[in-house]
């Protein structure tokens, strides 16, 4: 029979687990802490030559030029983007009908470096309506593509607005990256620079420093190879959304994370070309946000060869000289990491 | 067999495995955030393995002595 002394012993118990669960969280995913005493670089900013690229003429045409660049020590050949032994994949056969897709041109910017143009773009409607905004972004040189820490500090728990962190680092368009500080494993390479180098689940997304992107299961990580490569940025959180420019059937992440949310993305188009998409959600009417097969399939309607989901949710935000294009979810919320681009590169 | 430190046992497995079973919950709804996969939760499903053995010891040893 149970007895009054029994249930109080069984809250008491109770109540014991849930304090050392706030005690847990609170240490583990709110008490700042730095790190980064033992980096590594790859890449030598000031010594390094990157690849020189051609900003699009009038009529949108490039030409790439080599300059003399890095010594290449290593060789990254393809190994492939398949998903592998992952641990939670999703399929789905939704479609997007993009045919209806309204496109509105908020900014533009062109210096001797870089050119960009952001565009707000609508699907559907009512209910179903999603709005996004894109920044295609060409680079003279990869190394116009920054990342930059909460607080200027590599660590766990770091956290600054977009706005913050694109003010302090003089960004003229900056988004949300992968929250790594969120994690204690998951490579981290930022700027040329090794951080952190356990993987996780996670696939790994890696900008090299002739422009290119290839994106990699934790299985096809070869990280001794591969960093010997010029790694110029590596981001660890996706899923990936392409394969060569279709539209994945299978992505690893899991049911909760693949509702209809808030979402960002980086798009690789070719070297020196990449896209960023923002879609806005959590706002019916507005915008309802997007699964990662909906995503997918924007990042393959904007021409992308491969694409990497980064950090969503109310953590998704794109900057532009200081003010928000996007609106960010109950106004957006602090995050370790931005990936941006320099007013003057 | 009745000393306080005896007794505590029971609780502490509760206590371990209530904790190692909503970071489980969470850590499936979101793989991103690690909950599991971290140095603080190995080691306390490590305590919850002793706590379980020292558990079962003292019950099992508490029936035979009771035959």
């Amino acid at each position: 029979m149970i007895n009054n002394k029994f249930i109080k012993i069984i809250l008491f118990d109770f109540i014991i687990a849930l304090l050392c669960i706030g005690a847990f969280i609170l240490y583990f995913y709110i008490m700042p802490r730095k790190g980064g005493q033992n980096t590594t670089i790859l890449i030598d900013e000031s010594a390094t030559e990157s690849q020189a690229f051609a900003l699009p003429d009038s009529d949108g045409n490039t030409n790439t030029k080599t300059r003399p660049s890095g010594q290449k020590r290593g060789n990254k050949n393809n190994p492939g983007n398949g998903n592998t032994n992952t641990k939670s994949i999703v399929s789905e056969n939704n479609s997007l009908d993009l045919s209806s897709k309204t496109n509105t041109a908020l900014e533009s910017f062109k210096s001797d470096n870089i050119q960009l143009n952001i565009t707000k773009n609508e699907l559907g409607e009512e209910n179903d309506k999603i709005s996004y905004y894109t920044a295609d972004v060409y680079v003279t040189s990869v190394k116009q593509l920054q990342t930059a820490f909460a607080n200027g500090t590599f660590g766990k728990n770091l956290r600054e607005t977009t706005v913050q962190m694109a003010e302090d680092n003089d960004a003229l368009l900056a988004i949300s990256g992968d929250s790594y500080g969120n994690n204690e494993t998951g490579i981290v390479v930022r700027n040329g620079i090794l951080y952190r180098s356990d993987t996780n689940d996670a696939e790994i997304c890696v900008l090299f420093l002739d422009g290119t992107m290839k994106i990699y299961t934790p299985e096809e990580f070869d990280q001794e190879k591969i960093l010997e490569c010029d790694v110029w940025q590596a981001w660890n959180f996706g899923p990936s959304l392409l394969d060569n420019g279709s539209v994945k059937t299978t992505f690893q992440t899991t049911s909760y994370l693949n509702g209809s949310n808030p979402r960002c993305a980086i798009g690789y188009v070719g070297p020196g070309h990449y896209k960023f998409v923002l879609v806005d959600g959590r706002n019916i009417g507005y915008s309802k946000g997007a699964t990662m097969s909906e995503l997918a399939e924007i990042m393959a309607n904007e021409d992308c060869l491969l694409a990497y989901n980064l950090d969503g949710g109310k953590s998704s935000a794109m900057v532009y000289q200081g003010n928000y294009i996007n609106q960010p979810v109950e106004g957006g919320r602090t995050i370790s990491d931005i990936i941006y681009f320099k007013k003057e590169g | 067999m009745n000393k306080w430190y005896v007794n505590l046992w029971p609780h502490l497995t509760f206590i371990l495995a209530l904790f190692i079973a909503t970071l489980w919950v969470l850590d499936q709804l979101n793989p991103m955030m690690n909950f599991l996969n971290n140095r603080i939760a190995d080691s306390v499903l490590f305590l919850f393995c002793i706590s379980s053995l020292i558990t079962s010891a003292i019950s099992i040893w508490r029936r035979y002595r009771s035959q």
